[in-house]
Protein backbone atom coordinates (compact mmCIF):
# COMPACT_ATOMS: atom_id res chain seq x y z
CA UNK A 1 0.00 0.00 0.00
CA UNK A 2 2.80 2.40 0.95
CA UNK A 3 4.62 1.45 -2.25
CA UNK A 4 1.47 2.22 -4.28
CA UNK A 5 1.09 5.63 -2.63
CA UNK A 6 4.76 6.46 -3.23
CA UNK A 7 4.52 5.35 -6.85
CA UNK A 8 1.28 7.27 -7.49
CA UNK A 9 2.81 10.40 -5.95
CA UNK A 10 5.94 9.90 -8.06
CA UNK A 11 3.77 9.91 -11.21
CA UNK A 12 1.24 12.57 -10.23
CA UNK A 13 3.67 15.15 -9.00
CA UNK A 14 5.37 15.12 -12.40
CA UNK A 15 2.14 15.62 -14.36
CA UNK A 16 2.04 19.16 -15.74
CA UNK A 17 -1.78 18.97 -15.98
CA UNK A 18 -2.10 18.46 -12.21
CA UNK A 19 -0.20 21.68 -11.45
CA UNK A 20 -1.85 23.56 -14.32
CA UNK A 21 -5.31 22.81 -12.94
CA UNK A 22 -4.30 23.52 -9.34
CA UNK A 23 -2.54 26.75 -10.30
CA UNK A 24 -5.47 27.84 -12.46
CA UNK A 25 -7.82 27.32 -9.55
CA UNK A 26 -5.63 29.36 -7.20
CA UNK A 27 -5.57 32.23 -9.68
CA UNK A 28 -9.34 32.00 -10.21
CA UNK A 29 -9.89 32.00 -6.44
CA UNK A 30 -7.80 35.15 -6.10
CA UNK A 31 -9.59 36.76 -9.04
CA UNK A 32 -13.14 35.90 -7.92
CA UNK A 33 -12.52 36.13 -4.18
CA UNK A 34 -10.32 39.23 -4.03
CA UNK A 35 -9.65 40.82 -7.40
CA UNK A 36 -13.18 41.46 -8.66
CA UNK A 37 -14.65 42.61 -5.29
CA UNK A 38 -11.66 44.92 -4.77
CA UNK A 39 -11.94 46.42 -8.26
CA UNK A 40 -15.66 47.00 -7.72
CA UNK A 41 -14.80 48.58 -4.35
CA UNK A 42 -12.34 50.91 -6.04
CA UNK A 43 -14.92 51.94 -8.63
CA UNK A 44 -17.51 52.66 -5.91
CA UNK A 45 -15.15 54.29 -3.42
CA UNK A 46 -15.32 57.73 -5.04
CA UNK A 47 -19.11 57.86 -4.91
CA UNK A 48 -20.45 59.05 -1.50
CA UNK A 49 -23.80 57.37 -2.19
CA UNK A 50 -22.04 54.02 -2.59
CA UNK A 51 -19.74 54.40 0.40
CA UNK A 52 -21.49 51.73 2.44
CA UNK A 53 -21.41 49.19 -0.39
CA UNK A 54 -17.78 50.04 -1.07
CA UNK A 55 -16.90 49.50 2.60
CA UNK A 56 -18.76 46.17 2.65
CA UNK A 57 -16.86 45.01 -0.39
CA UNK A 58 -13.54 46.08 1.09
CA UNK A 59 -14.29 44.13 4.26
CA UNK A 60 -14.67 40.92 2.23
CA UNK A 61 -11.13 41.21 0.90
CA UNK A 62 -9.46 41.91 4.24
CA UNK A 63 -8.10 39.26 6.65
CA UNK A 64 -11.10 39.52 8.99
CA UNK A 65 -13.37 37.77 6.46
CA UNK A 66 -10.79 35.29 5.19
CA UNK A 67 -12.84 32.30 6.34
CA UNK A 68 -16.16 33.32 4.80
CA UNK A 69 -14.64 34.72 1.63
CA UNK A 70 -12.42 31.68 1.17
CA UNK A 71 -14.91 28.89 1.84
CA UNK A 72 -17.56 30.62 -0.27
CA UNK A 73 -15.42 30.12 -3.36
CA UNK A 74 -15.33 26.33 -3.19
CA UNK A 75 -18.91 25.07 -3.66
CA UNK A 76 -19.38 26.16 -7.25
CA UNK A 77 -16.06 27.26 -8.73
CA UNK A 78 -13.63 25.13 -6.76
CA UNK A 79 -15.80 22.03 -6.99
CA UNK A 80 -15.98 22.18 -10.76
CA UNK A 81 -12.22 22.61 -11.10
CA UNK A 82 -11.37 19.67 -8.87
CA UNK A 83 -13.78 17.43 -10.79
CA UNK A 84 -11.30 18.00 -13.62
CA UNK A 85 -8.37 17.22 -11.31
CA UNK A 86 -9.94 13.92 -10.22
CA UNK A 87 -10.66 12.92 -13.81
CA UNK A 88 -7.12 13.78 -14.91
CA UNK A 89 -5.38 11.75 -12.25
CA UNK A 90 -6.95 8.43 -13.19
CA UNK A 91 -8.36 9.10 -16.67
CA UNK A 92 -4.93 9.58 -18.18
CA UNK A 93 -3.97 6.10 -17.03
CA UNK A 94 -6.58 4.81 -19.46
CA UNK A 95 -5.65 7.35 -22.13
CA UNK A 96 -1.97 6.43 -22.06
CA UNK A 97 -2.63 2.75 -21.37
CA UNK A 98 -0.38 2.93 -18.32
CA UNK A 99 -2.70 0.71 -16.29
CA UNK A 100 -1.30 -2.09 -18.47
CA UNK A 101 2.12 -1.30 -17.00
CA UNK A 102 0.99 -0.73 -13.43
CA UNK A 103 -1.44 -3.63 -13.15
CA UNK A 104 1.27 -6.08 -14.24
CA UNK A 105 3.62 -5.03 -11.46
CA UNK A 106 3.43 -6.38 -7.96
CA UNK A 107 0.47 -4.80 -6.10
CA UNK A 108 -3.15 -5.81 -6.46
CA UNK A 109 -5.36 -3.48 -8.44
CA UNK A 110 -7.21 -2.38 -5.30
CA UNK A 111 -3.90 -1.29 -3.78
CA UNK A 112 -2.94 0.64 -6.91
CA UNK A 113 -6.26 2.47 -6.92
CA UNK A 114 -6.09 3.12 -3.17
CA UNK A 115 -2.66 4.67 -3.76
CA UNK A 116 -4.13 6.93 -6.44
CA UNK A 117 -7.03 7.88 -4.15
CA UNK A 118 -4.71 8.74 -1.26
CA UNK A 119 -2.57 10.92 -3.52
CA UNK A 120 -5.67 12.64 -4.91
CA UNK A 121 -6.80 13.38 -1.34
CA UNK A 122 -3.35 14.83 -0.70
CA UNK A 123 -3.63 17.01 -3.78
CA UNK A 124 -7.04 18.33 -2.75
CA UNK A 125 -5.65 19.13 0.71
CA UNK A 126 -2.83 20.98 -0.99
CA UNK A 127 -5.34 22.87 -3.14
CA UNK A 128 -7.33 23.90 -0.06
CA UNK A 129 -4.26 24.95 1.93
CA UNK A 130 -2.62 26.82 -0.95
CA UNK A 131 -5.88 28.61 -1.76
CA UNK A 132 -6.30 29.87 1.80
CA UNK A 133 -2.59 30.72 2.05
CA UNK A 134 -2.76 32.76 -1.17
CA UNK A 135 -5.94 34.50 -0.02
CA UNK A 136 -4.35 35.24 3.37
CA UNK A 137 -1.28 36.71 1.73
CA UNK A 138 -3.25 38.96 -0.62
CA UNK A 139 -5.70 40.09 2.05
CA UNK A 140 -2.77 40.99 4.30
CA UNK A 141 -1.20 43.04 1.51
CA UNK A 142 -4.53 44.80 0.87
CA UNK A 143 -4.90 45.56 4.57
CA UNK A 144 -1.50 47.25 4.46
CA UNK A 145 -2.32 49.10 1.24
CA UNK A 146 -5.64 50.29 2.61
CA UNK A 147 -4.14 51.15 6.01
CA UNK A 148 -6.54 48.80 7.83
CA UNK A 149 -5.72 46.56 10.74
CA UNK A 150 -5.35 42.85 9.98
CA UNK A 151 -7.96 41.26 12.23
CA UNK A 152 -7.21 37.63 11.54
CA UNK A 153 -9.94 35.08 12.27
CA UNK A 154 -9.35 32.56 15.08
CA UNK A 155 -7.05 29.77 14.00
CA UNK A 156 -9.74 27.18 14.80
CA UNK A 157 -12.14 28.89 12.40
CA UNK A 158 -9.46 28.98 9.75
CA UNK A 159 -8.59 25.30 10.29
CA UNK A 160 -12.30 24.44 10.08
CA UNK A 161 -12.62 26.33 6.80
CA UNK A 162 -9.58 24.58 5.33
CA UNK A 163 -10.98 21.21 6.43
CA UNK A 164 -14.36 22.05 4.91
CA UNK A 165 -12.71 23.18 1.67
CA UNK A 166 -10.71 19.96 1.64
CA UNK A 167 -13.88 17.91 2.06
CA UNK A 168 -15.68 19.81 -0.70
CA UNK A 169 -12.70 19.39 -3.04
CA UNK A 170 -12.21 15.71 -2.22
CA UNK A 171 -15.88 14.87 -2.76
CA UNK A 172 -15.86 16.62 -6.15
CA UNK A 173 -12.51 15.09 -7.12
CA UNK A 174 -13.82 11.63 -6.22
CA UNK A 175 -16.70 12.15 -8.66
CA UNK A 176 -14.28 13.03 -11.47
CA UNK A 177 -12.14 10.03 -10.47
CA UNK A 178 -15.15 7.68 -10.55
CA UNK A 179 -16.41 8.98 -13.88
CA UNK A 180 -12.96 8.58 -15.45
CA UNK A 181 -12.98 4.93 -14.43
CA UNK A 182 -16.55 4.37 -15.63
CA UNK A 183 -15.85 5.90 -19.05
CA UNK A 184 -12.17 4.88 -19.21
CA UNK A 185 -11.55 8.41 -20.42
CA UNK A 186 -10.50 11.83 -19.19
CA UNK A 187 -12.45 14.01 -21.61
CA UNK A 188 -15.78 12.22 -21.21
CA UNK A 189 -15.41 12.20 -17.43
CA UNK A 190 -14.73 15.94 -17.36
CA UNK A 191 -17.66 16.69 -19.65
CA UNK A 192 -20.11 14.53 -17.70
CA UNK A 193 -18.73 15.74 -14.36
CA UNK A 194 -19.16 19.39 -15.25
CA UNK A 195 -22.65 18.85 -16.63
CA UNK A 196 -23.52 16.95 -13.46
CA UNK A 197 -22.19 19.50 -10.97
CA UNK A 198 -22.84 22.74 -12.83
CA UNK A 199 -26.00 22.00 -14.78
CA UNK A 200 -27.95 19.02 -13.45
CA UNK A 201 -27.53 19.71 -9.75
CA UNK A 202 -28.21 23.43 -10.17
CA UNK A 203 -31.32 22.63 -12.17
CA UNK A 204 -32.60 20.36 -9.41
CA UNK A 205 -31.75 23.02 -6.81
CA UNK A 206 -33.67 25.59 -8.84
CA UNK A 207 -36.67 23.32 -9.18
CA UNK A 208 -36.55 22.59 -5.43
CA UNK A 209 -37.42 26.25 -4.83
CA UNK A 210 -40.83 25.65 -6.39
CA UNK A 211 -41.25 21.90 -5.94
CA UNK A 212 -40.84 21.21 -2.25
CA UNK A 213 -40.57 17.39 -2.60
CA UNK A 214 -37.24 17.97 -4.35
CA UNK A 215 -35.81 19.61 -1.23
CA UNK A 216 -34.99 16.20 0.23
CA UNK A 217 -33.17 15.21 -2.96
CA UNK A 218 -31.36 18.55 -2.98
CA UNK A 219 -29.89 17.85 0.44
CA UNK A 220 -28.27 14.73 -0.99
CA UNK A 221 -26.67 16.44 -3.96
CA UNK A 222 -23.00 17.29 -4.16
CA UNK A 223 -23.06 20.99 -5.05
CA UNK A 224 -25.92 21.98 -2.71
CA UNK A 225 -24.25 20.08 0.15
CA UNK A 226 -21.03 21.94 -0.56
CA UNK A 227 -22.94 25.21 -0.60
CA UNK A 228 -24.69 24.34 2.65
CA UNK A 229 -21.38 23.48 4.33
CA UNK A 230 -19.94 26.83 3.26
CA UNK A 231 -23.11 28.55 4.46
CA UNK A 232 -22.86 26.84 7.83
CA UNK A 233 -19.36 28.30 8.21
CA UNK A 234 -20.67 31.82 7.67
CA UNK A 235 -20.35 32.38 3.94
CA UNK A 236 -23.18 34.54 2.60
CA UNK A 237 -25.57 32.80 0.22
CA UNK A 238 -26.06 34.00 -3.30
CA UNK A 239 -29.55 35.18 -2.31
CA UNK A 240 -27.91 37.39 0.31
CA UNK A 241 -25.43 39.03 -2.04
CA UNK A 242 -22.82 36.34 -1.46
CA UNK A 243 -21.04 33.91 -3.72
CA UNK A 244 -23.02 31.77 -6.21
CA UNK A 245 -23.36 28.20 -4.98
CA UNK A 246 -23.44 29.06 -1.27
CA UNK A 247 -26.68 28.11 0.54
CA UNK A 248 -27.96 29.15 3.94
CA UNK A 249 -27.51 26.41 6.48
CA UNK A 250 -27.61 26.26 10.25
CA UNK A 251 -25.63 23.05 10.63
CA UNK A 252 -22.54 21.62 8.98
CA UNK A 253 -23.25 18.06 10.09
CA UNK A 254 -25.60 16.88 7.33
CA UNK A 255 -23.74 18.51 4.41
CA UNK A 256 -20.41 17.24 5.76
CA UNK A 257 -21.86 13.74 6.13
CA UNK A 258 -23.22 13.83 2.57
CA UNK A 259 -19.87 14.98 1.19
CA UNK A 260 -18.05 12.30 3.16
CA UNK A 261 -20.55 9.78 1.81
CA UNK A 262 -19.82 10.86 -1.76
CA UNK A 263 -16.10 10.53 -1.15
CA UNK A 264 -16.33 7.02 0.28
CA UNK A 265 -18.88 5.87 -2.30
CA UNK A 266 -17.10 7.25 -5.36
CA UNK A 267 -13.65 5.99 -4.36
CA UNK A 268 -15.10 2.65 -3.31
CA UNK A 269 -17.21 2.09 -6.43
CA UNK A 270 -14.44 3.31 -8.72
CA UNK A 271 -11.90 0.96 -7.18
CA UNK A 272 -14.33 -1.95 -7.26
CA UNK A 273 -15.10 -1.36 -10.91
CA UNK A 274 -11.49 -0.87 -12.03
CA UNK A 275 -10.38 -3.94 -10.13
CA UNK A 276 -12.98 -6.21 -11.68
CA UNK A 277 -13.17 -5.00 -15.24
CA UNK A 278 -10.90 -6.05 -18.07
CA UNK A 279 -8.22 -3.51 -18.89
CA UNK A 280 -8.71 -2.79 -22.55
CA UNK B 1 -1.72 -28.77 -11.93
CA UNK B 2 1.91 -29.15 -10.98
CA UNK B 3 4.69 -26.61 -10.85
CA UNK B 4 6.42 -28.13 -13.90
CA UNK B 5 4.56 -25.67 -16.02
CA UNK B 6 5.24 -21.97 -15.81
CA UNK B 7 1.83 -21.41 -17.35
CA UNK B 8 -1.03 -23.70 -18.10
CA UNK B 9 -4.26 -22.96 -19.93
CA UNK B 10 -7.07 -25.49 -20.02
CA UNK B 11 -10.00 -25.02 -22.40
CA UNK B 12 -9.74 -21.26 -22.05
CA UNK B 13 -12.11 -19.03 -23.96
CA UNK B 14 -12.54 -15.30 -24.09
CA UNK B 15 -15.69 -13.83 -25.56
CA UNK B 16 -16.10 -10.07 -25.65
CA UNK B 17 -19.44 -8.31 -25.44
CA UNK B 18 -20.84 -8.12 -28.95
CA UNK B 19 -20.10 -11.74 -29.69
CA UNK B 20 -16.43 -11.56 -30.69
CA UNK B 21 -14.62 -14.71 -29.60
CA UNK B 22 -10.92 -13.92 -29.29
CA UNK B 23 -9.86 -17.21 -27.72
CA UNK B 24 -11.82 -20.39 -28.22
CA UNK B 25 -11.14 -23.39 -25.99
CA UNK B 26 -7.38 -22.93 -25.94
CA UNK B 27 -5.27 -25.46 -24.05
CA UNK B 28 -1.56 -24.76 -23.80
CA UNK B 29 1.32 -25.49 -21.47
CA UNK B 30 4.46 -23.45 -21.10
CA UNK B 31 7.17 -25.63 -19.58
CA UNK B 32 9.44 -24.16 -16.94
CA UNK B 33 12.75 -22.97 -18.39
CA UNK B 34 11.73 -23.10 -22.03
CA UNK B 35 11.46 -20.36 -24.61
CA UNK B 36 8.10 -20.93 -26.25
CA UNK B 37 7.32 -19.17 -29.49
CA UNK B 38 3.69 -18.15 -29.76
CA UNK B 39 2.66 -17.76 -33.37
CA UNK B 40 -0.53 -16.92 -35.13
CA UNK B 41 -1.90 -14.53 -37.73
CA UNK B 42 -3.24 -11.12 -36.74
CA UNK B 43 -6.37 -11.53 -34.65
CA UNK B 44 -5.57 -15.15 -33.79
CA UNK B 45 -5.89 -14.46 -30.05
CA UNK B 46 -2.21 -14.27 -29.04
CA UNK B 47 -2.39 -10.91 -27.30
CA UNK B 48 -5.67 -11.74 -25.56
CA UNK B 49 -4.10 -14.96 -24.30
CA UNK B 50 -1.10 -13.08 -22.97
CA UNK B 51 -3.34 -10.48 -21.36
CA UNK B 52 -5.25 -13.27 -19.63
CA UNK B 53 -1.98 -14.76 -18.32
CA UNK B 54 -1.13 -11.54 -16.48
CA UNK B 55 -4.70 -10.92 -15.32
CA UNK B 56 -5.42 -7.83 -17.42
CA UNK B 57 -8.30 -9.70 -19.03
CA UNK B 58 -10.39 -12.39 -17.39
CA UNK B 59 -11.30 -15.56 -19.29
CA UNK B 60 -14.95 -16.22 -20.07
CA UNK B 61 -14.38 -19.93 -19.55
CA UNK B 62 -11.62 -22.37 -18.73
CA UNK B 63 -8.85 -22.50 -16.20
CA UNK B 64 -5.51 -20.71 -16.12
CA UNK B 65 -2.57 -21.25 -13.80
CA UNK B 66 0.53 -19.09 -13.91
CA UNK B 67 3.45 -20.23 -11.76
CA UNK B 68 0.98 -22.48 -9.99
CA UNK B 69 -1.49 -19.73 -9.14
CA UNK B 70 -4.47 -18.06 -10.79
CA UNK B 71 -3.50 -15.10 -13.00
CA UNK B 72 -2.54 -11.94 -11.11
CA UNK B 73 -1.33 -13.73 -7.98
CA UNK B 74 2.32 -14.12 -8.97
CA UNK B 75 2.93 -10.78 -10.64
CA UNK B 76 6.12 -10.26 -8.61
CA UNK B 77 7.66 -13.14 -10.60
CA UNK B 78 6.29 -12.21 -14.02
CA UNK B 79 7.60 -9.63 -16.46
CA UNK B 80 5.42 -8.67 -19.39
CA UNK B 81 5.44 -6.54 -22.48
CA UNK B 82 2.05 -6.90 -24.08
CA UNK B 83 1.01 -5.08 -27.23
CA UNK B 84 2.66 -1.68 -27.53
CA UNK B 85 4.76 -0.37 -24.64
CA UNK B 86 2.68 1.94 -22.45
CA UNK B 87 4.45 4.57 -20.38
CA UNK B 88 3.92 8.10 -19.09
CA UNK B 89 4.79 10.38 -22.03
CA UNK B 90 6.06 13.25 -19.88
CA UNK B 91 8.41 11.09 -17.80
CA UNK B 92 11.87 10.09 -18.95
CA UNK B 93 12.61 6.47 -19.73
CA UNK B 94 14.53 6.16 -16.46
CA UNK B 95 11.72 7.75 -14.42
CA UNK B 96 9.16 5.46 -16.05
CA UNK B 97 11.23 2.49 -14.97
CA UNK B 98 11.73 3.96 -11.48
CA UNK B 99 7.95 4.27 -11.25
CA UNK B 100 7.46 0.66 -12.32
CA UNK B 101 10.18 -0.37 -9.85
CA UNK B 102 8.32 1.36 -7.02
CA UNK B 103 5.12 -0.47 -7.85
CA UNK B 104 7.05 -3.71 -8.14
CA UNK B 105 8.95 -3.19 -4.90
CA UNK B 106 12.27 -3.42 -6.77
CA UNK B 107 15.25 -1.26 -5.74
CA UNK B 108 16.14 1.62 -8.05
CA UNK B 109 19.49 -0.04 -8.77
CA UNK B 110 17.66 -2.52 -11.00
CA UNK B 111 16.68 0.33 -13.32
CA UNK B 112 20.22 0.97 -14.54
CA UNK B 113 20.83 -2.77 -14.91
CA UNK B 114 17.88 -3.28 -17.26
CA UNK B 115 18.57 -0.04 -19.17
CA UNK B 116 22.03 -1.41 -19.85
CA UNK B 117 20.62 -4.82 -20.82
CA UNK B 118 18.42 -3.33 -23.53
CA UNK B 119 20.98 -0.75 -24.67
CA UNK B 120 18.97 2.32 -23.70
CA UNK B 121 21.22 3.91 -21.07
CA UNK B 122 22.29 6.77 -23.34
CA UNK B 123 18.73 7.98 -23.93
CA UNK B 124 17.30 7.08 -20.53
CA UNK B 125 17.12 10.75 -19.55
CA UNK B 126 14.89 11.75 -22.48
CA UNK B 127 11.10 11.97 -22.14
CA UNK B 128 9.28 8.87 -23.36
CA UNK B 129 7.27 10.92 -25.86
CA UNK B 130 10.48 11.68 -27.78
CA UNK B 131 11.36 8.01 -28.24
CA UNK B 132 11.30 6.22 -31.57
CA UNK B 133 9.23 3.05 -31.88
CA UNK B 134 12.32 0.93 -31.41
CA UNK B 135 13.36 2.81 -28.27
CA UNK B 136 9.85 2.48 -26.84
CA UNK B 137 10.08 -1.23 -27.51
CA UNK B 138 13.42 -1.46 -25.73
CA UNK B 139 11.99 0.40 -22.74
CA UNK B 140 9.05 -2.00 -22.69
CA UNK B 141 11.41 -4.97 -22.59
CA UNK B 142 13.45 -3.24 -19.87
CA UNK B 143 10.31 -2.84 -17.76
CA UNK B 144 9.52 -6.51 -18.26
CA UNK B 145 13.02 -7.47 -17.07
CA UNK B 146 12.92 -5.20 -14.04
CA UNK B 147 11.74 -7.86 -11.60
CA UNK B 148 14.25 -10.45 -12.86
CA UNK B 149 11.16 -12.54 -13.55
CA UNK B 150 10.77 -16.29 -13.57
CA UNK B 151 8.32 -15.95 -16.45
CA UNK B 152 8.77 -13.38 -19.18
CA UNK B 153 5.87 -12.69 -21.52
CA UNK B 154 6.86 -10.71 -24.58
CA UNK B 155 4.44 -9.71 -27.31
CA UNK B 156 6.26 -8.70 -30.49
CA UNK B 157 9.38 -7.44 -28.67
CA UNK B 158 11.27 -6.74 -31.90
CA UNK B 159 8.50 -4.63 -33.39
CA UNK B 160 10.09 -1.43 -34.72
CA UNK B 161 13.67 -2.46 -33.99
CA UNK B 162 16.35 -2.01 -36.63
CA UNK B 163 18.30 -5.10 -37.77
CA UNK B 164 21.00 -4.51 -35.16
CA UNK B 165 18.31 -4.15 -32.51
CA UNK B 166 16.66 -7.37 -33.64
CA UNK B 167 19.99 -9.18 -33.35
CA UNK B 168 20.58 -7.72 -29.87
CA UNK B 169 17.11 -8.76 -28.78
CA UNK B 170 17.69 -12.25 -30.12
CA UNK B 171 20.91 -12.51 -28.10
CA UNK B 172 19.13 -11.22 -25.02
CA UNK B 173 16.35 -13.78 -25.37
CA UNK B 174 18.88 -16.55 -25.93
CA UNK B 175 20.78 -15.59 -22.81
CA UNK B 176 17.58 -15.47 -20.78
CA UNK B 177 16.70 -18.94 -22.00
CA UNK B 178 20.17 -20.18 -21.16
CA UNK B 179 19.79 -18.83 -17.64
CA UNK B 180 16.68 -20.91 -17.13
CA UNK B 181 14.10 -18.15 -17.40
CA UNK B 182 10.84 -19.16 -19.00
CA UNK B 183 9.93 -16.99 -21.95
CA UNK B 184 6.66 -16.85 -23.85
CA UNK B 185 7.46 -14.99 -27.04
CA UNK B 186 5.02 -13.81 -29.64
CA UNK B 187 6.52 -12.63 -32.89
CA UNK B 188 5.83 -12.37 -36.58
CA UNK B 189 9.53 -12.68 -37.38
CA UNK B 190 9.62 -16.43 -37.92
CA UNK B 191 13.38 -16.58 -38.43
CA UNK B 192 13.79 -15.02 -34.98
CA UNK B 193 11.38 -17.51 -33.43
CA UNK B 194 13.13 -20.38 -35.15
CA UNK B 195 16.53 -19.32 -33.83
CA UNK B 196 15.48 -18.53 -30.28
CA UNK B 197 12.63 -20.82 -29.30
CA UNK B 198 12.81 -24.33 -27.88
CA UNK B 199 9.21 -24.99 -28.88
CA UNK B 200 6.52 -23.26 -30.88
CA UNK B 201 2.76 -23.10 -30.43
CA UNK B 202 0.63 -21.92 -33.33
CA UNK B 203 -2.86 -20.60 -32.77
CA UNK B 204 -5.47 -19.53 -35.26
CA UNK B 205 -8.92 -18.11 -34.57
CA UNK B 206 -8.33 -18.58 -30.87
CA UNK B 207 -7.51 -22.28 -31.09
CA UNK B 208 -4.25 -24.18 -30.89
CA UNK B 209 -3.49 -25.66 -34.29
CA UNK B 210 0.05 -26.94 -33.77
CA UNK B 211 2.65 -27.31 -31.06
CA UNK B 212 6.16 -28.71 -31.07
CA UNK B 213 9.81 -27.99 -31.68
CA UNK B 214 10.67 -26.02 -34.81
CA UNK B 215 11.92 -29.26 -36.40
CA UNK B 216 8.72 -31.09 -35.50
CA UNK B 217 6.62 -28.32 -36.97
CA UNK B 218 8.60 -28.19 -40.17
CA UNK B 219 8.68 -31.96 -40.54
CA UNK B 220 5.26 -32.98 -39.33
CA UNK B 221 3.48 -31.27 -42.12
CA UNK B 222 4.96 -33.31 -44.94
CA UNK B 223 5.28 -31.70 -48.31
CA UNK B 224 4.59 -34.98 -50.14
CA UNK B 225 7.77 -34.49 -52.13
CA UNK B 226 10.98 -36.55 -52.20
CA UNK B 227 14.19 -35.08 -53.60
CA UNK B 228 16.39 -37.65 -55.33
CA UNK B 229 19.86 -37.28 -56.86
CA UNK B 230 20.17 -40.27 -59.17
CA UNK B 231 22.35 -41.45 -62.04
CA UNK B 232 21.50 -42.12 -64.81
CA UNK B 233 18.71 -39.67 -64.40
CA UNK B 234 16.66 -40.75 -67.47
CA UNK B 235 16.49 -44.34 -66.23
CA UNK B 236 15.46 -43.07 -62.81
CA UNK B 237 12.64 -40.98 -64.30
CA UNK B 238 11.34 -43.91 -66.36
CA UNK B 239 11.52 -46.22 -63.36
CA UNK B 240 9.70 -43.82 -61.04
CA UNK B 241 6.98 -42.89 -63.53
CA UNK B 242 6.23 -46.58 -63.91
CA UNK B 243 5.32 -46.77 -60.21
CA UNK B 244 1.57 -46.28 -59.53
CA UNK B 245 2.31 -44.72 -56.13
CA UNK B 246 4.22 -41.83 -57.69
CA UNK B 247 2.02 -38.91 -58.73
CA UNK B 248 4.59 -36.85 -60.64
CA UNK B 249 8.30 -36.68 -61.37
CA UNK B 250 10.01 -33.40 -62.29
CA UNK B 251 13.63 -32.56 -62.92
CA UNK B 252 14.81 -29.42 -61.15
CA UNK B 253 18.46 -28.32 -61.00
CA UNK B 254 19.70 -31.85 -61.70
CA UNK B 255 17.54 -33.32 -58.90
CA UNK B 256 14.31 -35.23 -59.21
CA UNK B 257 11.26 -33.88 -57.35
CA UNK B 258 9.04 -36.87 -56.81
CA UNK B 259 5.49 -36.27 -55.65
CA UNK B 260 4.55 -39.21 -53.47
CA UNK B 261 4.11 -40.32 -49.89
CA UNK B 262 7.48 -39.67 -48.18
CA UNK B 263 6.99 -42.93 -46.27
CA UNK B 264 7.72 -44.72 -49.57
CA UNK B 265 11.29 -43.40 -49.65
CA UNK B 266 12.90 -46.74 -48.80
CA UNK B 267 10.73 -48.68 -51.25
CA UNK B 268 11.48 -46.29 -54.08
CA UNK B 269 15.18 -46.42 -53.24
CA UNK B 270 15.15 -50.23 -53.56
CA UNK B 271 13.27 -50.03 -56.86
CA UNK B 272 15.82 -47.58 -58.30
CA UNK B 273 18.81 -49.62 -57.14
CA UNK B 274 17.23 -52.77 -58.58
CA UNK B 275 16.86 -50.92 -61.89
CA UNK B 276 20.59 -50.17 -61.87
CA UNK B 277 20.32 -46.55 -60.79
CA UNK B 278 22.88 -45.09 -58.39
CA UNK B 279 21.04 -43.11 -55.69
CA UNK B 280 23.42 -40.48 -54.37
CA UNK B 281 20.88 -38.66 -52.23
CA UNK B 282 17.26 -39.20 -51.23
CA UNK B 283 15.43 -37.02 -48.76
CA UNK B 284 12.01 -35.66 -48.02
CA UNK B 285 11.48 -32.03 -48.96
CA UNK B 286 10.72 -30.19 -45.72
CA UNK B 287 8.71 -27.07 -45.16
CA UNK B 288 10.39 -23.94 -43.97
CA UNK B 289 8.84 -22.69 -40.74
CA UNK B 290 7.16 -19.97 -42.73
CA UNK B 291 5.60 -22.51 -45.09
CA UNK B 292 4.47 -24.60 -42.14
CA UNK B 293 2.99 -21.53 -40.47
CA UNK B 294 1.14 -20.48 -43.61
CA UNK B 295 -0.19 -23.97 -44.15
CA UNK B 296 -1.33 -24.33 -40.55
CA UNK B 297 -3.10 -20.99 -40.54
CA UNK B 298 -4.42 -20.99 -44.09
CA UNK B 299 -8.16 -20.23 -44.26
CA UNK B 300 -8.87 -23.62 -45.82
CA UNK B 301 -7.24 -25.37 -42.89
CA UNK B 302 -9.14 -23.42 -40.34
CA UNK B 303 -12.39 -25.31 -40.16
CA UNK B 304 -12.71 -27.00 -36.78
CA UNK B 305 -12.23 -30.46 -38.28
CA UNK B 306 -9.11 -29.46 -40.20
CA UNK B 307 -7.67 -27.54 -37.32
CA UNK B 308 -8.24 -30.58 -35.14
CA UNK B 309 -6.53 -32.75 -37.74
CA UNK B 310 -3.52 -30.43 -37.86
CA UNK B 311 -3.35 -30.35 -34.08
CA UNK B 312 -3.36 -34.14 -33.90
CA UNK B 313 -0.79 -34.38 -36.68
CA UNK B 314 1.62 -32.08 -34.92
CA UNK B 315 0.97 -33.21 -31.39
CA UNK B 316 -0.97 -30.14 -30.31
CA UNK B 317 -3.45 -32.28 -28.46
CA UNK B 318 -0.87 -33.54 -26.01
Amino acid sequence: MIASVRAAWFADRRRPAVWTVSGTWTLLALAFGIGIPYLVHLSLAGDPEQAEAAETLLATVLPGQLVTTGIGLFPLFGGAIVVILGALVVGNEYRWGTFNLIFTQRPRREQVLAGHAVVLCGLTLLVAVVTFAALALVTAVLAMVEGRSADWPPITDLAGAVAAAWLICTAHASVGWFLAIVFRSTATAIAIGLVWTLVLENAISGLALVLSPLEVLQKLLLAPSSGALAGALGARSQFDGGTPGVLESSSAVLPAAVLLGYTVLMFGLGSWLAARRDVS
Amino acid sequence: MGARFAAELHEVSKRYPGGVTAVDGLSLRVHEGEVLGFLGPNGAGKTTTMRMLVGLVRPSAGRIRVLGQPPGRQLARIGALIESPTFYPHLTGRDNLRLAARYAGVPDAAVDRVLDQVGLSARAGSPFRTYSLGMKQRLGVAAALLKDPSLLILDEPTNGLDPAGVAEMRELLRSLGQHGQTVLLSSHVLAEVEQVCDRIAVIDRGRLVAEGTPDELRGALGTGVLLIDADPIDTAITCLRADDRVRAVDQVDGMLRVSTDPALAAALNRRLVTAGVDVRELRALRHSLEEAFLELTAPAAATPEQAEQAAVTTGASR
